[in-house]
């Protein structure tokens, strides 16, 4: 796997940004996809904010100091595009929990790419009722495992704030799912 | 029950071959969007030196007029005059509030986005069924940060 440095350094060279791009993309595009999926849920979705994080990164490339990893610079462009949908979805489809809960499970049941059992299921409902950013605090702990330095960096806030919205995530979706199960 | 979740397998799944499509895919969108700024830079050239012109003359007016009017954004909480306060001092139930901000927030509004983790601490605290006193008390506290 090329080291971030190296890519830079290629980047940096001249004449050779296309290439070093390349390499930037198939060593992220897989661990961002799946950052945003968990979010988002629908594939083509995905795969639209994907695609805008990846020319964001290429238009914004040339002024990255480097004073961040290059991923967690990647994971923020990608975690800022994929609030901005949540929250614009979020205003637009006006629905009440009860029946956003039963889109959630009908739209995860009908889709062709979505092959979990019933607990996996009742987890993404519950994550889908948490606000964006604290959805997003979730999914990255939970799911990526990201550490709390880098999610500062990635979300802002304090790592006190970012593990207190966890912790009353994680313990708000424990309680519901032993209700359910 | 969510540690024997996480060692589930992922649910998530996509097309055969997916990854490996993204690279021509944001090529071709680079394309466009360089084509875009393209277009849109030449506008701006044409258009640029008329603009200069009348540009100090329509904001000064039109700064007059706002500053007259009072209508500047100002984006302080304004506990007396701030819609959210009032909604919360009327005592409008959790549902109506969220029913309101649904409908008409504005998300362009810079105080939104400034506050916005304001916006989620409000939401989530509504969720948990805070005191109306709690939720301005969290106004207050935000107004004075």
């Amino acid at each position: 796997m090329v080291e971030d440095q190296d890519i830079l350094d290629i980047y940096r060279e001249g004449g050779k940004e296309e290439y070093a791009f390349n390499l930037l993309v198939r060593k992220y595009q897989e661990r961002l996809y799946w950052h945003i999926r968990q979010l988002v849920l629908d594939h083509e979705q995905a795969n639209d904010l994907l695609q805008n994080t990846l020319v964001k990164a290429w238009r914004y490339l040339p002024d990255f100091r480097g004073d961040s990893k290059l991923f967690t610079w990647l994971y923020k462009i990608a975690t800022n595009e994929t609030l901005t949908y949540l929250k614009r979805e979020r205003l637009k489809s006006f629905i009440s929990l009860s029946n956003w809960d039963d889109k959630i499970g009908r739209q995860l049941l009908a889709d062709e790419y979505f092959n979990g059992d019933e607990l996996q299921i009742a987890l993404h409902k519950e994550i889908q009722k948490l606000p964006p950013k604290q959805r997003t605090v979730f999914t990255m702990r939970y799911f990526d495992e990201v550490k709390y330095e880098d999610m500062v960096e990635i979300l802002g806030g304090t790592e006190g704030s970012l593990k207190a919205s966890y912790h009353h995530a994680y313990n708000k979706i424990k309680e519901n799912l032993k209700r359910q199960f | 029950m969510l540690d024997e979740i996480k060692n589930k397998k992922r649910p998530f799944s996509v097309p055969d071959g997916y990854f490996s499509t993204i690279e021509d895919s944001v090529r071709g969108r680079i394309g466009i969007s360089q084509q875009r700024e393209g277009n849109h830079l030449w506008a701006s050239i044409k258009t640029g030196f008329a603009l200069a012109f009348s540009f100090v003359f329509i904001f000064g007016m039109g700064y007059g007029v706002l500053s007259l009017t009072d209508t500047i954004y100002n984006d302080q909480f304004d506990m007396e005059n701030d819609e959210f306060a009032i909604l919360i001092k009327d005592g409008y139930i959790k549902h109506d509030f969220i029913d309101y901000l649904y409908d008409e927030i504005d998300i362009d509004k810079d105080y939104l986005t400034e506050g916005v983790e304001l916006y989620e601490e409000l939401y989530q605290r509504i969720e948990d069924e805070m005191s109306q006193e709690d939720l301005l008390n969290i106004i207050e506290e935000y107004n004075n940060e």
